[in-house]
């Protein structure tokens, strides 16, 4: 037992102090894995950020270092977090968390999710409100600076559907202008959907089965 | 470097012990910055962290200590994790000094008022730790200082990091000790679906590393009275102090849910314990591990939006000399816990419940024994004890918290270990009730934004203290002692920077 004991101590010393010297060089993901992530797939009200749009993000970083974007999880949390990062490490993390696979949260309603992706594909005519699908890309991955809304969470998507009809987040246009037209109840089905949305396998689309 | 000792085959326990030491001293004080302990309060939340990652100290905890799901991911990455900067709420640019340390300070002041004063004579089972041996029937105390600590918090360099803690005692033998300590390597990596975050942790107070507030090392109540007495019994998991049981261990984190450690811990020697500053009259002799005690732990969190719920195991088991003393064999003391809590958390509230159950089996070979020097110290072969706590917390807006808590502990009656009380039983039964105001969890003042501040107020309640409802002390005064006459109210005010 001594000698065990002695080793394992050694072992703690030694994993301590010999090698953490790769992480300073590094771009520092773990400023930001600790909330989202270890792979960036969101925790709690961290959106998930692997898979995003390289340029959504850069862009989302830089609206908290300008305090542009202004909803109160944003103001909390990331505006501390961003304040500090250089444009060129904005690049760089933009670059690494679009680069990881992103994984579908699943956490919506199963029930819900086929009238979300009726109001994904077709909108709703009869009161203005425009396809998401005609922005978002047919498999709700993104494109360019808009973002990827596949798998995001149930919880989130409707956060942020509801706070720009509460009037935060104005300048992401044309967001605010769709989302006040969206009912509550639609706006739920449309969180469900997504959620269960796969980027990962060709039928990204496919509604869940019941 | 480190002098691996081979002569642990040598069957004598003193023989054994020097080897123990041999093997494991020289690997703990260079291991670390020294642990070492301060007897009966906790204490954090640091402002070097908020420093480090330039969060206020509302996005780490619900009102400090109590620690949110995004603090306990801060901690299991082994405190490194960085951001902020000039701008953020608290950032540097206002601030009167940037210091280039992760240092940290806090104060507690506390006054006590008990229910019914009482002489605390040395050696008695409410002797006040005071070289005089108690006080005349007091039941006021103030203490403008009752501890004072200074930290290092923060990343020592990549993946290695520390918490880190030195504190002045008034209320313990009026010394500077090394607190709860804990230093860190971590990294992560992700096969698949599969996200693993892994560390290994060196620390020295089995559970200070554990990131839920249910085991005993950061469970609530997060402060107590120095002065107030407590009931006599408690899991030898619940009585480490930071001197008394140094470890390492590794654990792994995978997919931000599930939680598995295993550590082994070991006593540091007399010499090595004054060293690190404990004064030989606060040695506390009761728990000194021979050879290793494995330290084990197992959690599953899952979240959903706002909301995240635990549901855990853990547990020790450890040989005992009782009183370090040699050659009577020792105790097998075995603890068992299990522990749950769930938290709501939006911007504006923060509900908190935690509940935590720990059972004890005691095997007495060595304290039972009746030749042991001093006398034996228990009088059954075997005793048990169990401990639950269960506790509910409400803070709204980072400002206003409420808690309160109910406490249990039931165990074997012995005739010796509890000699001190009348019924000689470890049953003690009661609540815990606590208001603060916390201004500054949101940020602090302009000049120094990492200042916060917890005032408050609580009470504890006995129902039941060391067996009785009446004549705890089994001293027959007039009128009888009553548990409730052991109530306290304790104002206090907590001040970290």
């Amino acid at each position: 037992m001594n000698r065990f004991g002695s080793k394992i101590m050694a072992l703690a010393i030694l994993l301590g102090s010999a090698s953490p010297l790769l992480a300073e060089e590094e771009l520092q993901i773990r400023n930001c894995t600790f909330c989202h992530g270890v792979s960036g797939q969101g925790f709690m009200v961290s959106p998930r950020i692997a898979g995003q749009r390289p340029q959504y993000i850069e862009n989302q970083l830089n609206a908290f270092i300008g305090h542009i974007r202004d909803n109160p999880y944003s103001k909390k949390y990331m505006w501390n977090a961003a304040a500090n990062v250089s444009p060129e490490r904005v690049h760089a993390l933009a670059g690494y968390f679009s680069s990881l696979e992103p994984r579908p949260a699943n956490d919506g309603s199963q029930e819900l999710a086929a009238a979300g992706r009726q109001i994904f594909e077709e909108g709703i005519p009869t009161r203005n409100v425009v396809a998401c699908i005609v922005c978002h890309a047919p498999n709700a991955e993104g494109v360019r600076q808009i973002p990827r809304l596949g798998g995001l969470s149930y919880l989130y998507v409707k956060r942020q559907l509801n706070q720009w009809n509460e009037g935060y987040r104005q300048a992401a246009q044309p967001m605010p202008r769709v989302a006040k037209f969206l009912s509550p109840d639609e706006i739920e089905a449309l969180a469900s959907f997504l959620s269960f949305v796969d980027n990962r396998s060709p039928q990204a689309l496919q509604a869940p089965q019941p | 470097m480190i002098s691996t000792v081979g002569i642990a085959r040598a069957p004598s326990a003193g023989a054994r012990f020097k080897a123990l030491l041999r093997s494991v001293a020289p690997s703990a004080v260079m291991l670390s910055l020294a642990f070492s302990c301060v007897h009966t309060q906790r204490a954090e939340a640091l402002p070097a962290f908020a420093r480090q990652t330039g969060q206020t100290c509302s996005t780490c905890h619900t009102a400090f200590l109590q620690l949110t799901p995004f603090g306990r991911r801060f901690k299991l990455n082994g405190y490194i994790s960085r951001g902020g900067g000039p701008d953020g709420a608290s950032g540097t640019r206002d601030a009167l000094i940037d210091p280039p340390l992760p240092l940290a300070f806090m104060w507690q002041s506390t006054f006590t008022h008990l229910n019914r004063g009482y002489d605390a004579p040395a050696g008695t089972l409410y002797s006040v730790p005071s070289p005089n041996g108690g006080y005349p029937n007091e039941n006021n105390f103030a203490d403008a200082a009752q501890q004072m600590s200074i930290y290092y918090g923060g990343q020592i360099y990549g993946n290695l990091g520390a918490f880190v803690q030195f504190s002045y005692s008034n209320t313990v033998g009026r010394n500077f000790q090394m607190d709860n300590s804990d230093v860190r390597y971590t990294d992560q990596f992700t096969i698949g679906d599969v996200d693993v975050l892994w560390g290994i942790t060196a620390n020295n107070r089995p559970t200070m590393q554990d990131v839920w507030n249910t085991t005993p090392v950061w469970a609530y109540p997060f402060l107590t009275s120095g002065f107030a007495p407590g009931p006599q019994a408690a899991t030898m998991i619940e009585s480490w102090q930071p001197l008394e049981a140094w470890g390492a261990g590794g654990y792994v984190f995978v997919n931000n849910t599930f939680y598995a450690e295993l550590s082994a811990y070991g006593s540091p020697s007399p010499t090595l314990q004054t060293t690190m500053g404990e004064s030989p009259v606060q040695n506390q002799l009761g728990y000194t591990i021979s050879g290793l005690a494995p330290y084990w732990r197992l959690a599953a969190e899952p979240v959903w939006g706002e909301h995240a719920l635990m549901v855990g195991t853990y547990g020790m088991t450890a040989d005992i000399l009782p009183n370090r003393i040699y050659g009577f064999g020792t105790d097998k003391v075995t603890d068992i816990g299990f522990d749950s809590q769930y938290q709501w958390l939006t911007d504006l509230h923060a509900v908190t419940f935690r509940a935590n159950y720990i059972w004890e089996k005691q095997i007495l070979d060595a304290s039972s024994n009746p030749n042991l020097t001093g006398g034996p110290l228990a009088a059954n072969p075997v005793d048990y004890l169990r401990s639950m706590q269960l506790s509910a917390e409400y803070v709204y807006n980072h400002m206003y918290a409420f808690e309160v808590q109910y406490f249990q502990i039931t165990g074997s009656p012995d005739a010796i270990t509890y000699q001190n009380n009348f019924t000689t039983s470890p049953n003690s039964a009661g609540w815990v009730f606590d208001v603060s105001y916390l201004p500054f969890m949101r940020g602090g003042p302009k000049f120094w934004p990492w200042l916060n501040t917890r005032i408050g107020a609580s009470y504890t309640l006995y129902t039941r203290f060391d067996g009785s409802t009446n004549n705890v002390d089994g001293s027959l005064s007039n009128p009888l002692r009553k548990a409730s006459d052991n109530n306290t109210l304790m104002l206090y005010s907590w001040t970290m920077w």
